[in-house]
């Protein structure tokens, strides 16, 4: 029974073929009640930047309503959840980080700055996209990078509505959406590692490169001093012997266009999966840390 | 807080909540201005030196007169429109009276009789004179001057009627003759039968009416 201060906040995490629910409970701190999934069909459910997004909405449907079902069993979900966050394939989704300068800019000026930063990397038109934007502060920043961010989320209006009609049949009002790498680049993973404590200087942020397969497909996101700086999503299934062919060419453009380092790599997905990347890491003495995906949508939760 | 504050939600939770927020903020300092107002008002009414809302108001003693006088002069003015009806009333009543006690049936009875073959009355118009007496103006027509001049002649023969008096006569274009004439009609005993407006009992029979009928009885 949810008491003041004890909020019910529930995920759903939309993969190419797993759905998952997690139920938390909390107002700020985030505890995990309950988590679960369903797998779903081979195509049910396909990741890309247009509409629509399911093949088969009866089947996702159905899923959710068993997975809601057993929270219910287990008394949950009573009343009605303070947030409902989506987490959905990072293939719907843009994601783009640019220096600013000068005074932050208001509301209307960011949004029109973040659908320019877009513009070239969403195919929508941009009245019809979603943008979402964030100025990111690196205090710790080398004198050389700039101090603020602004961090540019997109995706096609039309793609979203239909990720947020999924929970319409319960009443429910999506609060949050996010791709699944924002999910798992807000889990704690606590202090920097070893490695990166010898490599970096003393105020500089942990450079670290999230990759995340928990949607059934594989997104990378390379984030330094507390800002993403490199967004990327592969449509199709990519297991560990691929990830291992992928890591030279992702740690050269690390290299080579933002002049960085990886400090280490943050894995999400499954076991399997999260084993075969982490041997292909050890291989390129790549530090390995792993995010299971309910602390991903956990991650959702916070705030 | 997310460590990355986007969402492409459409109703964001963070715009969701500050709406909440500001919401709760304006109930709760309309909140704290009730009570604030209602602890002024407390003390307000409960300080010493602050004159009562009900407090007496005092009202000039001239001022009274003045207002006591209007009213006596409206009232004044109300009697006299009040008794100037009343009179009308009175007089209308009179008048109903008067109508009712003109003797109608002994004066066609009597003006029957007195009028002549050739001559027809056109109206009859009895009246009452502040005295009682009964005043009729007439107004009768016939083919030649003639039967006129012996309506006027039988009327003042007639002892029900004195004082008849011509005040007009004209000839008609069709060569007739009307006149317009008044007399004053004497009553005679019987108001009360004129006056009731029930069936007025059969005379008694004649002697020579009884006599018939014992004759017939004998037959």
């Amino acid at each position: 029974m949810a008491y003041w201060g004890s909020k019910e906040r529930v995920a759903i995490g939309l993969g190419k073929d797993r759905l998952r629910l997690l139920v938390a409970r909390g107002n700020g701190s985030v505890r995990v009640a309950h988590s679960d999934s369903r797998a779903l069909p081979h195509g049910a459910l396909r990741s890309g930047l247009r509409a629509p997004v399911s093949a088969d909405r009866q089947v996702i449907a159905a899923a959710l309503n068993e997975l809601l079902d057993d929270a219910r069993a287990a008394g949950l979900l009573r009343r009605r959840p303070d947030l409902v966050a989506l987490v959905i394939t990072d293939g719907s989704v843009k994601v783009a980080a640019a220096p600013i300068e000068g005074k932050i800019p208001g509301a209307a000026e960011g949004s029109r700055m973040a659908r320019w930063v877009l513009r070239e990397l969403l195919p929508a038109e941009a009245d019809t996209a979603r943008v979402d934007w964030a100025i990111m502060a690196t205090p710790g920043a080398a004198a050389a990078e700039p101090d603020r961010w602004m961090l540019s989320v997109g995706g096609d209006a039309e793609l979203l509505r239909e990720y947020e009609a999924l929970v319409d049949p319960f009443g429910w009002t999506v609060g949050r959406i996010v791709p699944w790498t924002l999910a798992a680049a807000s889990v704690d993973y606590g202090d920097t590692t070893q490695a990166e404590s010898d490599s970096a200087d003393a105020d500089e942020s942990p450079r670290r490169l999230i990759l995340c397969e928990a949607d059934g497909t594989l997104a990378c996101l390379f984030e330094a001093g507390g800002v993403p700086r490199f967004h990327r999503a592969w449509r199709a299934r990519v297991d560990g012997d691929c990830v291992a062919e992928e890591l030279p060419s992702l740690r050269r453009y690390v290299n080579d266009h933002l002049e960085m380092t990886i400090g280490h790599v943050c894995l999400c997905g499954t076991v399997d999966w999260s084993t075969a990347v982490a041997a292909a890491c050890d291989a390129v003495d790549l530090e390995v840390r792993r995010v299971k995906p309910e602390e991903a949508l956990a991650g959702a939760l916070r705030g | 807080m997310s460590r990355f504050p986007v969402n492409l939600a459409a109703q964001p939770i963070e715009k969701v909540r500050a709406a909440r927020r500001a919401v709760a903020y304006a109930a709760a300092a309309t909140l704290l201005v009730s009570l604030a107002h209602l602890a002024f008002l407390g003390w307000a009414t409960g300080a010493r030196g602050v004159p009562q809302a009900t407090s007496q108001a005092s009202i000039d003693t001239s001022t009274l007169a003045q207002w006591q006088a209007e009213v006596d002069r409206l009232a004044a003015v109300a009697d006299v429109e009040r008794a100037r009806a009343a009179g009308e009333a009175v007089a209308s009543g009179n008048q109903l009276i008067a109508w009712r006690t003109i003797p109608w049936r002994s004066i066609f009875a009597d003006l029957e009789q007195v009028l002549p073959q050739r001559a027809r009355l056109e109206v009859v118009a009895p009246g009452i004179d502040g005295d009682g007496a009964v005043r009729i103006q007439m107004t009768a027509a016939a083919t030649d001057p003639g039967p006129l001049q012996d309506l006027l002649l039988e009327l003042e023969l007639h002892p029900a009627f004195e004082q008849a008096w011509p005040d007009r006569e004209e000839t008609l274009p069709d060569g007739s003759s009307r006149m317009t004439l008044r007399a004053l009609y004497v009553r005679r005993g019987e108001p009360e039968a004129d006056a009731d407006t029930g069936p007025t009992e059969a005379p008694p029979p004649t002697t020579r009416q009884a006599s018939s009928g014992i004759d017939q009885d004998e037959q």
